[in-house]
């Protein structure tokens, strides 16, 4: 697939870094539609309703952690709930600013995780996780 | 030998006499021929029976046994044979008695035997007495066998006369009555014998030796008793003080050091009387024997401060007689407190039961009172641990904090600054422009909330004042009124069980504020909103509690973070998250605590501790 095909959810409180996020990613080549959820609640609630229509759901997820109502790891524990009923596998990676440890090593160890990525995220490691995902 | 009108007469005069004497003939068909007056009386007495001449004697007796005995004993006499027998006869009802019965033949002029006679002679009373003496004598004998004594009569010339009980043998008597105090013992002993037999007749008083004999290898003592008898015979009771005088030896040792020991000893009856003291007691307590004898410890020695669960103790333990280990307050006899250790035995008496009470006492007041401050000063400890592990976990709280709401704005500021750098688009420029805006705006107000938490933190002592409770709950009603009324919310306060709070007023008023404005904000929209204030006092702190009907929060989803900074739960608009956290830190810098319990779409209740001193006197 290529990377412009690649449909991406961004989960993030932070309209700056949304905003930052989604023209970083247009200038890599990626065009499609970028989903913007601005906390766990919304997120989940669109995967939710749209279990089973794949091509309205992300192939990628960039998750934050601390966000309102329902922060990161919250919003992982619904998701686990509601995977099987998903037509699509989702690739989550959690994008945060938390240096703490403790955070680092729950989602190293989390199984719906894929990655996890430090705030800020530089242009070539985008670059690098558009076309991990296209392959 | 021919019958004269004498003999008659004289037979008459026996058998017709109220002399009592017993006596009666029968004939060849045991058929009474002739009886006295007594023994009318007797068989009536005895039989129930009126007899006549011509009545069977054998068919009057109705015991079987005796009739048959009687039986026997008139065949012999038929037969020709003068003889006394000692009989006993009666029926059971009545006592059976005894007779020395005298049976013969009656014979005839002939000489043919027509008859016989017996003569009854009762002897029922000597016999009693006869066993009464009996019985007196085996007692005394038994008495006597059970003293460990050994009683002998000797004279005055040292010769032994009798021995009346001799338990002890060995080594008091090596031969019999006839021999001498030199016969069995050494020179020295048989002097005092001899010298305590003289002084005893002489002064006719009691003297008593003691002395000392090898047997067997071990040496025994003993007490002899010298008494007199008449003027030339004393009796000597001996007794074997072996083992009383090893106890009295012991008892010196023990009254020995009792009296040294500078540590108080009591010795009480089975009731806790005090029998006696030693020094150590008045050293320690003030109080002198006379003051203290017969009294019980515990009336004069306890006081204000003398825990009741130990004088509990201390009389459950004299009352079932087991011993007892207990440290108490006492009083001397001038009203000085003091700390003491009590160390209490029974004593019991060979056969078991408890006679008296030991007690050694020692005055542990140094020791008991660095104990004491040891405890308080623990109990500080553990205090200040636990404020410091507080204090960690917000410093970590803190730094968390920090790190994700200072890095996260100053990350997107250079970030678009970077984007404006390489952005020609005019329209974007302005977009971003914005952005850096509102970027380095809510760095800003994350600067001024986390200043505003370290001045809490760090605030030193900050100021407290006797605040009435009711009158910032009016200033903070006051300042939103706009909002109460807008959603005709109902608030309601009720002070009156903790009117007044020591704490600082910038706190309480940000306090009321946050809970007032976070209840208002929260309302369920199809209810009236009802939010209540109330206080009240437990053990020197202040509560309180303010409860609303609102939306509620699912606790067990968010419990965890209702308190944190930046944490909202509700899609309001004006979710901000910063009341909750800033006032959690106010009540806890202040030594109390806040809880919440929640219901969602029921309402919350949050549950204040002021913490200690928040109790204004």
């Amino acid at each position: 697939m290529e990377i412009k095909n690649i449909r991406i959810a961004l989960v993030d409180d932070d309209s700056s870094y949304q905003f930052l996020t989604s023209r970083t990613i247009r200038s890599i080549g990626n065009t499609n539609d970028i989903l913007q959820f601005y906390n766990g609640l919304e997120a989940i609630q669109y995967l939710s309703q749209n279990a089973h229509i794949p091509q309205e759901l992300p192939d990628l997820l960039l998750l934050d952690i601390n966000m309102p109502l329902l922060d990161g790891w919250m919003f992982l524990e619904e998701y686990s709930s509601i995977k099987d009923r998903i037509e699509k596998e989702i690739n989550i990676v959690m994008v945060s600013s938390s240096i703490d440890s403790k955070d680092i090593d729950r989602a190293r160890q989390h199984e719906d995780i894929a990655d996890y990525l430090m705030k800020p995220v530089s242009i070539e490691k985008f670059k690098e996780l558009l076309e991990a995902n296209a392959a | 030998m021919q019958l004269t009108t004498a003999h008659t007469d004289f037979m008459r005069s026996i058998l017709e006499g109220p002399h009592g004497m017993v006596l009666f003939t029968l004939d060849r068909d045991y058929r009474y021929t002739a009886f006295s007056v007594a023994h009318v009386h007797v068989m009536k007495a005895i039989w129930g029976v009126e007899i006549t001449v011509g009545t069977s004697m054998l068919e009057v007796i109705l015991d079987d046994v005796d009739r048959n005995k009687a039986r026997r004993n008139f065949d012999r006499a038929l037969q020709g044979e003068y003889f006394t027998l000692v009989e006993e006869y009666g029926d059971v009802a009545h006592l059976r008695s005894f007779y020395e019965n005298h049976y013969g033949p009656v014979k005839d002029s002939d000489s043919h035997i027509s008859g016989l006679s017996v003569l009854v002679i009762d002897i029922s009373e000597p016999m009693r007495n006869e066993n009464a003496l009996k019985q007196s004598e085996e007692r005394l004998r038994s008495v006597l066998n059970s003293l460990p004594d050994l009683i002998f009569k000797i004279n005055s010339q040292g010769y032994y006369l009798e021995f009346l009980s001799n338990i002890i043998q060995h080594g008091h008597i090596r031969s019999l009555a006839g021999a001498h105090v030199n016969d069995n013992f050494d020179a020295a002993i048989a002097l005092r014998y001899t010298e305590a037999i003289s002084d005893c007749l002489r002064n006719k008083t009691i003297h008593t030796i003691d002395y000392e004999l090898i047997e067997n290898g071990s040496s025994r003592s003993y007490e002899a008793r010298f008494v007199p008898f008449n003027n030339k015979e004393v009796l000597v009771l001996v007794q074997d003080i072996t083992v009383r005088k090893k106890k009295d030896q012991e008892l010196v040792k023990l009254s020995l050091i009792a009296k040294h020991t500078s540590n108080a000893v009591i010795i009480t009856d089975a009731e806790g009387k005090i029998e006696w003291i030693n020094e150590g007691f008045t050293r320690v307590t003030e109080y002198t024997v006379d003051e203290v004898i017969n009294k019980k410890p515990g009336s004069f020695l306890q006081g204000q401060e003398s825990d009741e669960n130990v004088l509990a103790v201390i009389r459950d333990s004299i009352r079932s007689k087991i011993p007892f280990h207990v440290e108490l307050i006492n009083y001397t006899k001038s009203g000085r407190k003091y700390w003491v250790n009590i160390n209490a035995q029974p004593i019991v008496n060979e056969a078991g039961d408890v006679i008296k009470f030991f007690a050694i006492e020692s005055d542990v007041t140094e020791r008991k009172l660095f104990e004491i401050k040891i405890l308080e000063q623990n109990t500080k400890l553990t205090a200040i641990a636990e404020n410091l592990t507080r204090k960690n976990t917000q410093l970590e709280e803190f730094t968390q904090i920090v790190s994700h709401n200072l890095r996260s704005p100053i990350g997107n500021i250079s970030a678009l600054i970077e984007h404006l750098n390489s952005s020609n688009d005019e329209s974007e420029r302005l977009d971003i422009i914005s952005h850096l805006k509102s970027s380095s705006e809510s760095l800003m107000l994350t600067m001024n909330e986390l200043n505003e938490v370290l001045k809490i933190k760090y605030a030193g002592h900050i100021e407290k004042q006797i605040i009435e409770l009711r009158a910032v709950f009016e200033k903070v009603s006051g300042m939103l009124q706009l909002q109460i009324n807008e959603i005709g919310a109902v608030v309601t306060a009720d002070f009156s069980r903790a009117p007044q709070l020591k704490y600082p007023i910038i706190y309480i008023e940000s306090i009321v504020l946050n809970l007032l404005s976070n209840a208002l904000k929260y309302y369920a929209a199809e209810r009236k909103p009802f939010i209540h204030f109330e206080s009240w006092k437990e053990d020197n702190q202040i509560l309180m509690r303010v409860t609303d009907n609102g939306l509620g929060v699912d606790l067990a989803r968010y419990g965890h973070q209702i308190f944190k900074l930046r944490k909202t739960f509700h899609k309001h608009p004006e979710s901000r998250g910063v009341g909750l956290f800033m006032i959690r830190n106010q009540i806890e810098a202040m030594g109390g605590e806040i809880n919440v319990i929640s219901d969602v779409n029921v309402g919350t209740t949050f549950l204040i501790n002021f913490g200690p001193e928040s109790y204004g006197d």
